[in-house]
């Protein structure tokens, strides 16, 4: 489903990301990590075409991003860190406008629509404008903005970022439900969601990725019994 | 194509109502429009009554009010990451552009519908020529499409509201300012002709052709493909800050 070929990317003087080559399923859950200033936020504006890569190629659905980036983001759906939501919009209407840019017909929209809403526990604010709601209520608004166009590649920066306990579980299970039928990628600094969600890790640091396994076989490369311990140890080397 | 520009244009249009901020700049501008055209002229002095005035000093009211109304039309998509979560979007950025340009645009024909006020007091009062004032407002919304399209081009260099209106306000005030003529005048010292052609091509110059007369096609061909040029042009900026 997404193929990453030598993938380089310069901001300034900087190598950002650095001779990156992986590829994902079309089903399951991967979590991107590294520890700050890694290139995780580059390489997902790389994959979801925000960026321009200097040297390399990502395919997304067999379509080069490069070349054919409408294509290629037609099924994709990407939540930025801290936002991505129009704050003067009711949450009806920021929806809508996600599913309106993504072609879907209101009745997709309509039917799909109680589905999220009670997932994501935003029945009662539905009509609220965003501006007046809270960071909890605020990511899982951007959430169901990306997951109403049912997408089959979903990208997440720090999805449970200011969600309580309970809110966090249920998105969990919720993520879980949806990458049965949809990719899904997750840059998170919580291990704890790691831990629940992830079948496979891609571990940055300096921009190369040091790692790509299984959470099993990241603990057994790092010789620890947490995913937590693992990272410290192998983003110490 | 045109569902995708019509989707970004509802949601721009939409955002002047939900940000208040029409309801901030349309008193204030019937307000000074309403002061020049009565207070600051010799209105009640001249021989004959017409909105003259009015129609002169309407690129120097939009050269502050345009980019105000643009400075946060790019500037909030930065600071609230919705630019990450658009161009993710199976959308050309020029059909983007376009969409905010026409909301802008209308905004500002919105607030040259609500001048008709001053326009329907003087025609109660007084008898005027009404098609000659009907000609100039279109030709006015016209001049004004052509500040919006380059005062967003201005803020899409910009990351935050207030680079992206001083930007704005700078590039509308060269624009409405600059006179070709007098530049080319000083490559060109013995060519009169050439001044002349260049001067021809000044912004302000096509404007008061404009509103002397009727609406001719040179300048509405002129006003047009400025517009175009700068929408397309705010398009590859945008694709430029990829890199």
């Amino acid at each position: 489903m997404l193929k990453v070929t030598n993938l380089c990317k310069k901001l300034g003087d900087r190598d950002i990301i650095n001779d990156i080559s992986f590829s994902l399923n079309s089903r399951g859950i991967t979590a991107l990590l590294g520890p700050n200033g890694a290139g995780k936020t580059t390489l997902m504006r790389l994959l979801t075409g925000y960026y321009e890569a200097d040297k390399g190629t990502i395919s997304i659905f067999g379509h080069d991003i490069a070349s054919q980036r409408r294509a290629a983001v037609a099924d994709l759906s990407y939540v930025p860190e801290n936002g991505g939501i129009y704050q003067e919009m009711t949450i009806l209407e920021y929806l809508k406008f996600m599913s309106d840019i993504k072609h879907i017909s209101s009745a997709n929209f309509f039917q799909r629509l109680p589905q999220i809403l009670s997932k994501l526990e935003l029945t009662e604010v539905l009509h609220q404008k965003c501006e007046n709601l809270s960071k909890g209520f605020s990511r899982r608004v951007a959430i169901a903005g990306a997951l109403i166009t049912q997408p089959k590649f979903l990208i997440l920066d720090e999805p449970c970022e200011g969600l309580d306990v309970r809110q966090k579980i249920n998105l969990r299970a919720f993520l879980k439900e949806c990458s049965r039928t949809c990719a899904i990628l997750i840059s998170t600094h919580i291990m704890e969601d790691v831990e629940a969600l992830a079948e496979r890790i891609l571990l940055l640091t300096e921009g190369r990725l040091i790692c790509d396994a299984t959470p099993r076989e990241l603990k057994n490369k790092a010789h620890q019994f947490s995913i937590e311990d693992s990272f410290f140890t192998l983003t110490q080397r | 194509m045109i569902h995708d520009i019509l989707t970004c244009y509802y949601k721009d249009f939409k955002f002047y109502f939900a940000s208040r901020i029409i309801y901030l700049l349309l008193p204030v501008y019937i307000m000074m429009a309403a002061a020049f055209t009565f207070w600051g002229t010799d209105f009640y002095t001249a021989s004959s009554i017409s909105m003259e005035q009015f129609f002169k000093l309407q690129p120097l009211l939009f050269i502050i009010i345009i980019p105000a109304l643009t400075m946060r039309s790019i500037a909030d998509e930065y600071r609230s990451r919705t630019l990450e979560v658009i161009i993710s979007q199976p959308i050309a950025r020029q059909t983007f552009i376009l969409g905010k340009f026409l909301a802008v645009w209308s905004v500002c024909g919105i607030l040259l519908l609500a001048s008709c006020i001053i326009w329907a007091t003087l025609a109660y009062l007084l008898t005027l020529d009404n098609f000659w004032i009907f000609c100039n407002y279109i030709s006015s919304f016209i001049m004004c499409g052509t500040l919006c399209a380059i005062s967003l081009l201005a803020a899409t260099f910009f990351n935050h509201a207030l680079g992206a209106f001083a930007a704005g306000l700078g590039a509308c005030f060269l624009l409405n300012n600059v006179n070709l003529g007098w530049i080319a005048g000083l490559f060109t010292s013995r060519s009169l002709l050439a001044s002349k052609i260049a001067g021809s091509f000044s912004f302000s110059h096509q404007y008061d052709n404009m509103i002397s007369g009727q609406i001719g096609v040179s300048a509405v061909l002129y006003f047009f493909s400025l517009m175009v040029a700068f929408v397309w042009l705010s398009g590859a900026v945008l694709d430029y800050k990829r890199r």
